[in-house]
């Protein structure tokens, strides 16, 4: 490489018109008739949304399909999550959460089916059996048959055999004799007993002693055949028995699917599909299942039967042919056998849950819709006078009774809405009121269904509650309002009617003693108010809840019997009231203060609170939070607009109070929740007042965490709090802004990821406040500016990446730069450089890997620093080139691996920097009145031109020197592997910055660049690139040469040079077979 | 050596008037000499002795009627060289002239049954002949479907058996209905109809459909006849609600049922019984005969 | 012959500089509508990211200076149809933007098109046969120079060796649109480049 040190003098930065060259290789654009996004497929895209929202509830899959049909990207498009399932299966789960019954993940209900049938409602069977099996604890012991209760093993045949009449009578006559010997079991044992029958049921299944598993199936079945000697255990029994029944079900239908993979796989026609029909399955596995479906079929007993027909119910479909419409009417119709209304009700609450595995949409709900006309047409059966007499014997209440019945009719009525028709809810409500009129189904009824079904009868439904609560169960009509309340959130009532029910339905919960059930029926009343009623309302009731709260807490407090404590706590609290009062009379920023007296008192007290309130308080909390249109919410249903929280009830005496039931962790949890609320509803805030309460939540949850909390939580903190910056908004007030990033930053000190945000935030502040003067800063704004810009150099060094830091600086300074804060911008860029060295600092380990990132890292660190360089204007004292000058000493002393490109690479940046630099205009700059660049300050300083060449031929030495190094190292290497490489990165790097920047025209430069290219093809660079660059310098010859007809001998004489440069490039790479002149100064040199 | 019989469906059932195809695998390792190949399929009614019809048959009347005798040379006398061998045969399912052909059935008094035996005659001073057979099941299906003719039916107190008649007005009142959508019932579908409790002051505690199967035979002017409950199924458990019609509904068991017979020995004959038990020991039962048939 | 459309996007900076992608945008893009989808980068936000995801099958992405990811690559190299497409954010492109140095930077990752953002302004040039294409911001972020730009966003419809770009752009709340073609190989001459 000795010959480049020759050409020292040759290396001049050329002159360029980076706009002009941009415009000449620029591609004509015309306006297209027709693009690939255009407004015919918008059209389409937005008719198929709408026609699926329309037909969602009639069965979307069917609309999907219709929408699929017409054209091949809507099936994709289709293909893709339904918004409408989702929210479909969110207002299930809601509904079903809200009956205390089932809820759930939606989609874990599997439909195993033929054609893809959608995931069902959010109807979750193995949640609902837990929350039964948590609902339904008795104390006592429940009688079961000896018979009942025997071991497996021991077990007898099933009566299936054909007996003699006289033997069959004799059957019968021992039936009679009720008398059977019995045993007596608590809760736990009777678990133990089904946990023994499901390991035999395995065993037996394992040994493959089918006929056992089956008779074992019978005996759980009949475990739930007739009520318990203890009704409230019912629904725990079949929960428990379900499971073993289930668990049979699929074993016997996977037998069958291997049986019939099986056979596929030896028909040749390979595995059986997933979705497979009756036409996929071969004669022998229909034989087989019909040999299962026959021994169902003879059991005698009907409740049994029934458990096991519905229990192997998805084997019919191996047989096809088989209308399954009918079949489900079938047992639907069957159950009416059952004469106890509550097995009954389970029997059809396990055949619902079982169609779902045979059939969906309309033919589900029509047998699912049978099974609930008929349990509410049977409701009599309930409250009979021998039933009366018998749960009276049991010592058994009505209101006890009729609550065993609110799962099955919980499942029921959901299954029945899913998706329904509108009419759907009225038939529902005719049959309930025909013969009904429990507040049990109520309840289940208004849970499944939504204000869009009854939000236009309200009116009518307010007397049905009413007429419920009259019946002997005497169930208090608060549940009733507040499942009603909670399909309402979503769907609200007409405004006519929306005081009316209020002041109906919150009388009744108002009315209620418990404070968990109070606190759980306000809940939805609180959302409910929230979105749709005025705010007054809201704090009525809000406050109601607080007073209800606190005389809890000094309830139970007094309960404990701690003297001292009770009467501090109800002193306390009274005056807790008043100061929470009077805080929110003075409101604003002195709230915190005004609060502090109650919040301590209250704080106390709050231990007292029941614990199962809380939960439901933190709901009403995080709604509030969250605004009118928060959570869930349904933006074209509610409608009502991009409101936040309201500042007015967010800082109210009640919303204080209710805050103040928290303590500890509980109250961290409470916060990140809010706050949580407060991020998903995403609206900017622009109220300093509500900021301030926020901004008490964000240091709470700050304040509950600490170096040693697990990594997610503090990263989830970060987000909330610095997605809380990015969300307040104080429009012109900047100011304001800037003291919240200050106060932020003090906050959140140990959020790494919130204090990076409150960079960004600054970042943009400056970015606003230069959008808002119009790219102009007068005498006021211009301190302003200087603050913040300080406020980022004191912010950014607390941040640990330094990549982060210097990605910071570099921004800020350009920004500062358009703020036309030029000494801000100098101090921010010498940060910057300043980190350079940070971020090539190989990280604590030693590991190689994360060196050579480091390494990477640093090249991106320098070539990002030198872009913004470009625009920075010189120092009054430090000279045009101060930064450059120390970020080419940063490069210098940085400690390189000798074996990679990134010197050289880095060094070239430095060297680009300075090309631009030395141009009439900078290829770009900071706005008008932003800072001056370097291309006003010193146009036609010719100190400036004498002292930028100097450096730019330096620059290029050291690089070539650079290149040179690694040429040697590399030469010993064969130029083989990863040292070639490097090497020729370096080289072609140094070969593209010549190209772009030098001036080619000078001799000496063009047979020096002759001369590289000539060692790049001789030291292994892809012939495509040297290619590609001759086809480059030809463009630019061709250019220069029309622009040399206009005049200008200049470039004439480049145009001259790169055609030479160009063709000896095209020779040597191949592109040409001969030298395009004779006296080519390229060919000469070879 | 081996020899045995295999017919081509996997269930061994074939129709009266079809063909029965099968296999004999004959399996040698060491040459086989023979003097022929015979396959005989055979078909009999077979009454029999219990303690309960002692009194009609001696034991000399109980010799078989044979109603299918078919013999089938398959081979002459040969050599089978070391090696498996597969004989497919068929034959078709006719009666003897002069009988008729009945379904497979294995009754208390009457059995019907047929079997399908090869025959590998063999000669000489130490070997022995080899024989093999397999059951062979017969259906003899109607050709013209019969009228369903469905059966309405009223149960009332006067319906009950176990009462004597001036016992009757103590009897809470009610009444039962309901309806057989058959009584002339295909083996093969199920057997469906509904029944309603209309109205009963008295609880109810099941309802139930019972399948009865009666068989008689004959001889020399005396009968003996055996009623046997071939399936009960409980269709109502409890006290069901008033006024809402529950499916009766059974799927006849393989076992135990055949078509209708009428012949001059035997006859088997099938009815269902509809049976409301009360609370209190007393119940009702109404009879209805129905006619089976291979549909 | 099929055609492949690639969403070309980047920038975005949610919630840095922007809270979204314009309304608009996001109404016009549907899944389905693109085979793939490259981004420049500065993506920043999670959801974004997920969105862009959820458009196409396949998707690059490189690392902008204010993404987080570090195992996000800084430049990428993509295949579709007969094209090779190049993936860099190009903060690190000395100046900013240079036709010079993009074109340097193709040739390094031989690529046929070089898809680079960061300066917030929409481009497509042509430079030695190669296509030097930049999206501009998809949510209209400030960039170093200024303190809004346009939203916009580019799509490529590549058939055989012909490539299409459609520009689009956000200018008064509608969404313009303008489209030119290149054929790889072709063009790129000098003289086609002076006509222009």
């Amino acid at each position: 490489m000795e010959e480049s040190k020759a050409a020292s003098l040759a290396w001049v930065a050329r002159r360029r018109n980076y706009a002009k060259e941009r415009q000449l290789l620029a591609i004509p654009v015309t306006v297209p008739d027709k693009h690939p996004l255009d407004d015919e497929g918008l059209a389409y895209a937005r008719s198929k949304l709408s026609r699926q929202s329309g037909a969602g509830r009639a069965g979307g899959a069917a609309s999907a399909r219709d929408a699929g049909a017409d054209d091949p990207l809507g099936a994709v498009a289709s293909a893709d999550e339904d918004p409408l399932r989702a929210a479909a299966g969110s207002r299930a789960a809601a509904a079903a959460a809200a009956a205390g019954a089932s809820s759930g993940p939606a989609g874990s209900h599997v439909v195993g089916a033929d054609d893809g049938r959608a995931s069902h409602s959010g109807l979750n069977w193995p949640t609902t059996r837990q929350r039964i099996l948590r609902k339904y604890v008795v104390d006592g012991s429940i009688t079961l048959s000896r018979k009942l209760f025997d071991d497996a093993a021991k077990m007898d045949a099933p009566a299936d055999r054909a007996m003699s009449l006289e033997e069959a009578k004799e059957r019968l006559a021992r039936l009679d004799e009720a008398a059977e010997p019995t045993t007596e079991l608590t809760q736990r044992t009777y678990q133990q007993h089904i946990e023994r029958l499901h390991a035999s049921l395995e065993s037996a299944w394992a040994s493959e002693k089918r006929v056992l598993a089956l008779k074992i199936a019978i005996k759980t079945s009949k475990l739930i055949a007739r009520p318990t000697s203890m009704p409230a255990f019912y629904p725990s029994a079949f929960a428990m028995c379900s499971g073993i029944l289930d668990s049979f079900g699929r074993k016997v239908f996977e037998r069958l699917r291997g049986i019939a993979d099986a056979d596929s796989r030896r028909m040749g026609t390979g595995a059986l599909p997933a979705d497979f029909t009756a036409a996929d399955v071969g004669s022998a596995t229909r034989e087989t299942t019909r040999n299962w479906l026959y021994k169902t079929a003879c059991i005698r007993e009907l409740v049994p039967r029934l458990y096991m027909e519905l229990a192997l119910l998805e084997c019919y479909r191996f047989l096809g042919g088989e209308d399954y419409a009918a079949l489900l009417t079938r047992l639907a119709h069957t159950c009416r056998g059952v004469g106890d209304p509550l097995v009954a009700a389970y029997a059809r609450f396990y055949l619902a849950k079982q169609a779902a595995r045979l059939v969906a949409g309309e033919p589900e709900r029509a047998c699912v819709w049978l099974c609930l006309s008929d349990q509410l047409a049977t409701w009599g059966l309930t409250t009979d006078e021998h039933r009366v007499a018998l749960l009276g014997r049991l010592g058994v209440s009505q209101e006890q009774y009729a609550d065993l019945f609110a799962p099955p009719l919980a499942w029921l009525c959901q299954q029945v809405a899913w998706k329904a028709p509108s009419k759907m809810f009225s038939r529902v409500i005719r049959a309930f009121r025909a013969s009904c009129g429990s507040p049990v189904a109520l309840t289940a009824i208004l849970s499944a269904f939504d204000g869009r079904d009854y939000g236009p009868h309200l009116a009518d439904i307010v007397p049905l509650i009413k007429a419920a609560a009259e019946q002997p169960t005497q169930l208090p009509p608060a549940d009733m309002y507040r499942a009603l309340a909670e399909g309402l959130v979503d769907f609200p009532p007409p405004v006519a009617d929306r005081m009316p029910f209020l002041r109906d339905a919150w009388t009744a919960v108002s009315a209620v003693e418990d404070a968990e059930l109070f606190a759980e029926c306000a809940a939805p009343f609180v959302e409910l108010l929230c979105r749709h009623y005025e705010r007054e309302h809201l704090i009525v009731v809000l406050r109601v809840v607080a007073k209800r709260m606190r005389k809890a807490a000094k309830e139970a407090a007094e309960a404990a019997g701690v003297p001292g404590d009770a009467e501090g706590g109800g002193a306390e609290s009274g005056a807790g009231d008043a100061a929470g009062a009077g805080a929110g009379a003075a409101a604003a920023p002195g709230t915190a203060a005004a609060g502090d007296t109650g919040s301590a008192s209250a704080a106390a007290a709050a231990r007292r609170v029941p614990v199962g309130c809380l939960s439901h308080l933190e709901r009403i909390l995080v709604c509030l939070v969250s605004g009118p249109s928060g959570s869930g919410g349904d933006s074209a249903a509610s409608g009502d607009g991009d409101e936040g929280p309201d500042p007015a009830v967010i800082t109210s005496d009640a919303f204080v109070s209710l805050m103040d039931l928290f303590s500890g962790a509980r109250k961290t949890d409470v916060c990140r929740r809010m706050l949580e609320g407060f991020v998903k509803a995403g609206k900017p805030t622009s109220d300093p007042v509500l900021v301030h309460t926020l901004m008490d939540m964000a240091r709470a949850l700050h304040d509950g965490l600490d170096r040693s909390s697990p990594a997610p939580e503090l990263a989830r903190a970060s987000f909330l709090c610095g997605r809380l910056i990015e969300l307040t908004d104080f429009g012109r007030d900047l100011e304001r802004q800037l003291a919240l990033l200050t106060e932020a930053r003090q906050s959140f000190r140990l959020l790494e990821g919130a204090k990076r945000r409150v960079c960004l935030a600054g970042l943009r502040l400056t970015r606003r406040a230069l959008r808002l003067v119009k790219g102009r800063h007068g005498a006021r704004t211009a301190p302003f500016m200087r603050a913040c810009f300080a406020f980022m150099h004191i912010t950014t060094p607390g941040l640990a990446s330094a990549r982060h830091r210097l990605n910071i600086y570099c921004a800020a300074a350009e920004s500062a730069l358009c703020n036309d804060c030029a000494p801000q911008a100098d101090a921010l860029l010498a940060a910057a450089v300043a980190e350079v060295s940070s971020v090539a600092a190989p990280p604590s380990t030693d590991d190689h890997e994360l060196d050579t990132k480091g390494e990477t890292f640093a090249e991106e660190a320098v070539r990002r620093v030198a872009g913004s360089l470009v625009m920075a204007p010189g120092h009054p004292e430090a000279g045009p080139f101060h930064h450059v000058r120390s970020l080419a000493e940063q490069v210098r002393l940085l400690a390189w691996d000798p074996l990679s490109s990134a010197r050289v690479r880095c060094i070239m940046a430095i060297a680009d920097v300075l090309g631009c630099m030395g141009q009439r205009e900078l290829p770009y700059r900071p706005p008008a009145g932003g800072a001056e660049a370097n291309d006003t300050l010193y146009a036609g300083d010719p100190d400036y031109e004498d002292e930028l060449q100097d450096l730019y031929a330096a620059t290029m030495e050291e690089a070539l020197g650079a290149v040179s190094v690694l040429s040697d190292v590399a030469k010993d290497a064969d130029d083989a592997g990863s040292v070639g490489e490097a090497f020729r990165d370096a080289l072609m790097t140094v070969i593209d910055g010549l190209c772009a920047h030098a001036e080619l025209s000078v001799p000496e430069a063009a047979a020096t660049l002759a001369k590289l290219l000539k060692l790049a093809k001789r030291r292994g660079v892809a012939e495509g690139r040297l290619q590609s660059l001759a086809r480059r310098l030809e463009e630019r010859a061709a250019a220069a040469a029309e622009e040399a007809e206009t005049g200008g001998k200049q470039a004439a004489a480049q145009s001259e040079a790169l055609s030479r440069l160009a063709n000896g490039a095209a020779v040597l790479s191949g592109l040409r077979q001969q030298a395009w002149r004779p006296a080519d100064g390229a060919a000469e040199a070879e | 050596m081996d020899l045995s019989v295999k017919l081509s469906r996997v269930d061994h059932t074939f129709s009266a008037g079809e063909k029965c195809a099968g296999r004999i695998i004959v399996k040698t390792r060491s040459r086989l000499a023979h003097s022929g190949l015979m396959l005989v399929a055979h078909g009999e009614v077979q009454p029999q002795l219990s303690a309960r019809n002692a009194g009609i048959f001696g034991a000399s009347q109980l010799n078989p009627t044979p109603i299918l005798h078919t013999e089938l040379p398959i081979l002459d006398a040969d050599v089978f060289e070391p090696g498996e061998y597969e004989l497919p045969f068929e034959f078709p399912i006719e009666p003897i002239p002069g009988e008729t052909l009945a379904e497979t059935y294995h009754g208390v008094y009457v059995n019907v049954q047929y079997t399908v035996s090869v025959e590998l005659k063999r000669s000489g001073m130490f070997v022995r002949s080899l024989a093999a057979q397999c059951p062979l099941v017969v259906h003899t299906p109607t050709e013209a479907k019969p009228d369903p003719e469905p059966n309405d039916f009223e149960i009332l107190p006067e319906s009950l058996k176990n009462v004597r008649a001036e016992r009757l007005s103590a009897i809470p009142p009610f009444r039962v209905t309901g309806r057989l959508e058959q009584t002339n019932a295909s083996l093969t579908t199920p057997f469906v109809g509904h029944i309603t409790v209309e109205e009963s002051t008295e609880r109810i505690r099941s309802l139930e459909l019972q399948l009865v199967r009666v068989e008689t035979v004959r001889n020399e002017g005396r009968e003996a006849r055996e009623r046997t409950e071939i399936q009960n199924l409980q269709v109502g458990e409890g006290d069901v609600a008033r006024g809402m019609p529950v499916p009766l509904y059974a799927v006849l068991p393989r076992l135990f049922t055949a078509p209708t017979v009428h012949r001059s020995l035997f006859s088997i004959e099938f009815e269902v019984n509809v049976i409301v038990r009360f609370e209190r020991h007393y119940l009702s039962t109404l009879n209805i005969p129905i006619t089976l048939y291979r549909g | 012959m099929d055609c492949e459309n690639v969403l070309l996007c980047g920038d975005l900076h949610v919630p840095y500089r922007a809270e979204g992608v314009p309304k608009a945008f996001k109404d016009m893009l549907l899944p389905g509508k693109m085979q793939h989808v490259v981004c420049t980068g500065n993506l920043c936000g999670a959801e974004e990211a997920a969105w862009l995801k959820s458009l196409a099958p396949r998707m690059t992405l490189v690392r902008g200076d204010f993404d987080d990811d570090d195992s996000v690559p800084e430049t990428a190299v993509t295949t579709v149809g007969a094209f090779r497409i190049g993936v860099c954010h190009g903060h690190t492109v000395v100046p900013w933007g240079d036709v010079e140095a993009l074109a340097a930077m193709a040739r390094r990752l031989d690529c046929d098109i070089l898809v680079t953002g960061h300066t917030h302004v929409q481009s497509v040039v042509e430079v030695g046969g190669r296509l030097l294409v930049n999206p501009g911001s998809m949510t209209g972020a400030f960039s170093a120079t200024t303190a809004a730009s346009a939203p916009a966003f580019q799509l490529l419809s590549l058939t055989g060796h012909a490539a299409t770009v459609f520009s689009y752009g956000l200018a008064r709340g509608e969404v313009q649109v303008t489209k030119l073609t290149h054929t790889k190989g072709g063009g790129g001459s000098a003289a086609a480049a002076a006509e222009a």
